[in-house]
């Protein structure tokens, strides 16, 4: 539902600013989950995470009939969001309650490379491959997409944001920007970082981390890796790799 | 174009936002690099992993205020 939803967005405009219910409803519907899981880069607590939301939800039945269309729709809920969710978190950080303060500080220093700056070091060797048809298979399999999710959910906050924004709602790197007030190139390396680490995850999944393993292409028996994850860079994991018998 | 600055750009050539002047260099280095490829293809199935990923379906305990709020709303005929 959620494409054809998108595609009429004029329509679903339309339909908001002049009153209709039934379109309302299927917005919030269609949005509610993934605008939680957006707010619970922002706060650990689920139910400040649902008042993010309902404020957002509220300030958007406020706004919606002066919305000029400058961004689309979706963007524009986003952005209202991220300020509920700024606001919201900075005022319960204030209390002392426990929530991630609000703000982009990567407090991620694992990374495998960052875009400017080049690798650490040169493969040690050929990189196993995962053996797949092709990508849906990751989605195919329970285990799979439970490791899929569990990676997103491992994220670092900041990553994890743009993340979502970017690749599960598609949303463009010029909005990201815009939604979340950061700069492009921080946008770039926060969306890289993110997808390197649920690479690294999907990678231990693949060989052998999940409760079914699947078999690496050269027929060995798939045995749980244990990735060096001080620096978690891919020298560490190939080494691992080719020290098992 | 060797593995560190394919690396460099790998994220750009996933999001096809590669300068097209870097397209021929990045993909014959993709031809050459056994790794390099292996690791820019897991970063693609990654990427499509994701997009693909079922939308978090969430129950809404307060939708119905919701809808009684939007229904409330002065001036909704006067647009």
């Amino acid at each position: 539902m959620a494409k054809n939803l998108w595609d009429a967005e004029k329509e679903i405009v339309a339909a908001l600013q002049a009153g209709d219910e039934t379109a309302f409803a299927a917005l919030v519907d269609d949005l509610h989950g993934r605008l939680l899981a957006l707010a619970r880069t922002f706060t650990s607590s689920p139910s400040l995470a649902e008042d993010i939301v309902q404020e957002t939800w509220l300030a958007v039945i406020r706004g919606v009939r002066g919305f000029e269309e400058r961004s689309s729709l979706r963007t524009w809920i986003f952005s209202i969001l991220v300020r509920r969710a700024k606001t919201l978190a900075a005022r319960e950080a204030r209390r002392g309650e426990v929530a991630n303060p609000p703000g982009d500080a990567e407090t991620d220093s694992e990374q495998e490379w960052e875009p400017g700056l080049g690798r650490q070091g040169l493969w040690n060797g050929p990189l196993p491959s995962w053996g797949l048809e092709n990508p849906e298979e990751v989605l195919q399999r329970e285990e799979g997409l439970r490791a899929l999710e569990n990676a997103v959910a491992d994220l670092p906050d900041p990553q994890r944001r743009v993340v979502l924004l970017r690749d599960v709602e598609d949303v463009s790197p010029a909005d990201i920007c815009n939604i979340l007030g950061i700069s492009e190139t921080n946008q770039r390396v926060l969306l890289h970082r993110g997808r390197a680490r649920i690479r690294r995850a999907l990678d231990q999944f693949f060989r052998g981390g999940g409760e079914r393993s699947y078999r690496a292409m050269d027929g060995a028996t798939s045995t749980t890796i244990r990735c060096e994850h001080s620096r978690g860079s891919i020298e560490s994991e190939t080494r691992a790799q080719h020290e098992l018998p | 174009m060797n593995c560190r600055e394919a690396i460099d750009v790998m994220d750009r050539a996933l999001d096809d936002t590669l300068q097209p002047d870097l397209k021929p260099a990045f993909r014959d280095h993709m031809t050459t690099c056994d790794p390099c490829r292996t690791y820019f293809e897991q970063l693609q199935i990654t990427v499509e992993a994701l997009r693909g990923l079922p939308r978090g379906e969430a129950k809404n305990p307060r939708r119905g205020e919701l809808l009684d709020e939007f229904t409330r709303k002065p001036g909704r005929d006067s647009k």
